[in-house]
């Protein structure tokens, strides 16, 4: 798929697969065309050339079937109560009349807004906003849900409490989730999956464990302490291979091994006559792979 | 496409629009204006004042059915009716896009023309409830006033056909909302379309008389036959019932023109349009 804005090509030659339980976070620094792709998958815009399929369906609006839907802010009638405003959403949904009050109670329940659902929607805090959107996008039981930038704005109690119920939907409601967002701990913290997009172009895609690992056999930092830290550091500076770079956690010292395994610089600090107290191997994080494909 | 909610997307539209303050304001001042006719009506006919020599009195029939064709003359020639609908319109189309709500409506699977098509329909219900509120003022406070007696069917045909001719306005308001995006745009669109249609028919009776005058029965004969297609025309067609003029065919067929080709042109932009 392509799309281009003006002669600026947004979006070239995308091709995302996304695996049925899969929760991929669809990474990329601004304007690298994360919005504009997800738009032209939701049907509102129009890709220049290609086309795309969900759930092997790829005519508009067919392929909406089973797919809830989130982009950047989401828009309320704000002089309705959030009931009212899921009640509008639901008849869009194709769902039945019958079952129609049902729907809403349950999608508002398990978003944890059932007792605010008869207030306003201008009296909404944003993280109720965010919240009510994501019940919007539950209506009739999707079976995949892309959400844009979820957690965009929110305070850190209302990004725990938006992480924490994608996390849950996808486990316990086996919901396949494609969550955009520039913030990569909240990433690494729940999908399995990424693609990074940069300027259109996905430069990197596949499962989060082995970008990590990846990541971590490229490059090896250990977290040191020892009794005598200015010992530690003094010894650090005689060893071959191994490279001093910097405070770590709990007041350990960083340091790069280039040449030597975390075995090897054990070794060689006892051998200095260092009493080691603490060997930690800090595990790969997604910003530096997100760095590395985006450099 | 097949399986669209029709019904549902309606009656959610429909909620939607007279949840808004601007359409409840609506309905209680067009009724309230509904009895203002009556009320001049029931003055005149019992004045002694004259015009030209002529006892005011004896120009005006006082009837509950005169006071009814009086009464939708007023709402439509002052722009009472256009202006609501005018403003609603905007605002369910264009409102809704500015306010990215639209948007929202086209994440589920439902084409862009059924949620044009539910809109406008939603709006004609408006007016149909409007209509028929202002209707029903209008003729109990008549009927209090002169009696019930009166050529009836005259002023519910005028009243009912006056329907047709608003909804014909509101696909009008529709597609011009769908082609500037602003409800403050689609406001002044609409202003400038009535203006300039209003200026097309000064131009053809001016071409009429000229033709009269320099005996160029051409000229005369085309101001004639292209009088009745113009939307002017079209939307007032209601005022041909009780009027000296009679009705034609080209008044209803420009009519039925006029929504067909505006939510057909409405419908072709908007699906060709980014949603933000």
């Amino acid at each position: 798929m392509t799309r281009t804005y003006r002669g600026r090509v947004a979006v070239r030659d995308l091709d995302l697969n996304v695996h049925a339980g899969d929760v991929y976070g669809f990474l990329g620094p601004n304007s690298a065309g994360k919005t504009t792709a997800i738009r032209c998958m939701l049907g509102l815009i129009r890709p220049d050339r290609g086309e795309m399929a969900i759930f092997g369906e790829v005519a508009h609006p067919a392929r909406l079937q089973h797919v809830g839907a989130m982009v950047e802010t989401p828009a309320f009638h704000v002089w309705m109560d959030g009931r009212e405003n899921l009640l509008t959403a639901a008849a869009y949904a194709s769902i039945p009349g019958s079952s129609v009050k049902r729907e809403v109670d349950r999608v508002l329940d398990r978003v944890g807004l059932l007792e605010r659902s008869k207030d306003k929607v201008g009296g909404y805090s944003l993280g109720m906003r965010q919240r009510l959107a994501i019940a919007r996008s539950l209506l009739g039981g999707p079976k995949l849900l892309i959400l844009d930038e979820p957690t965009n704005g929110l305070d850190p109690r209302g990004m725990r409490e938006v992480r924490d119920l994608i996390r849950s939907l996808a486990l316990a409601d086996q919901i396949t989730v494609l969550i955009s967002s520039h913030l990569l701990g909240e990433v690494q913290a729940i999908c399995n999956r990424v693609g990074i997009l940069q300027e259109g172009v996905l430069k990197v895609e596949g499962q989060v464990s082995e970008l990590l690992a990846s990541q971590a056999r490229r490059q090896t930092v250990v977290e040191v302490d020892a009794e005598d830290a200015k010992m530690l550091e003094a010894a650090l500076g005689q060893i071959d291979g191994a490279r001093h770079v910097g405070p770590g956690a709990k007041g350990r010292v960083r340091v790069e091994l280039t040449e030597l395994t975390v075995a090897d610089l054990n070794r060689s600090l006892v051998q200095a006559d260092i009493s080691v107290t603490a060997l930690v191997p800090e595990q790969g994080n997604l910003e530096d792979v997100f760095l590395e494909a985006t450099r | 496409m097949s399986g669209t909610p029709w019904l549902p997307m309606w009656q959610v539209e429909f909620r939607k629009l007279m949840s808004r303050t601007s359409a409840r304001v609506g309905l209680v001042l067009l009724m309230a204006m509904s009895m203002a006719p009556v009320l001049v009506l029931y003055y005149l006919d019992d004045s002694a004042a004259e015009f030209n020599g002529v006892p005011m009195a004896e120009m005006w029939e006082g009837s509950a059915p005169k006071a009814l064709l009086w009464t939708l003359s007023a709402l439509h020639r002052l722009g009472i009716m256009p202006a609501f609908i005018a403003l609603l319109g905007a605002l369910s189309f264009a409102g809704e896009l500015q306010g990215k709500t639209l948007r929202e409506d086209l994440l589920r699977p439902v084409s862009r023309m059924s949620v044009l098509l539910t809109k406008w329909a939603a709006l004609s219900a408006y007016v149909a409830l409007a209509t028929l509120l202002s209707w029903l003022v209008c003729a109990v406070f008549g009927a209090i006033l002169f009696g019930t007696e009166g050529e009836w069917s005259l002023a519910i045909q005028a009243w009912s056909v006056s329907v047709l001719c608003d909804c014909g306005f509101a696909a009008l308001v529709l597609l011009v909302a769908v082609l500037v995006r602003s409800v403050a745009s689609t406001i002044v669109g609409v202003v400038l379309f009535v203006v300039f249609d209003m200026v097309l028919g000064w131009a053809l009776s001016a071409v009429s008389m000229v033709g009269e005058a320099i005996e160029a029965p051409v000229a005369l004969e085309v101001a004639i036959q292209a009088r009745p297609w113009l939307p002017s025309s079209a939307f007032g067609v209601w005022s041909t019932f009780g009027g000296t003029d009679p009705w034609v065919w080209q008044n209803f067929a420009a009519l039925a023109g006029i929504i067909f080709g505006a939510l057909v042109l409405a419908t072709m932009r908007f699906n060709r349009m980014d949603v933000p």
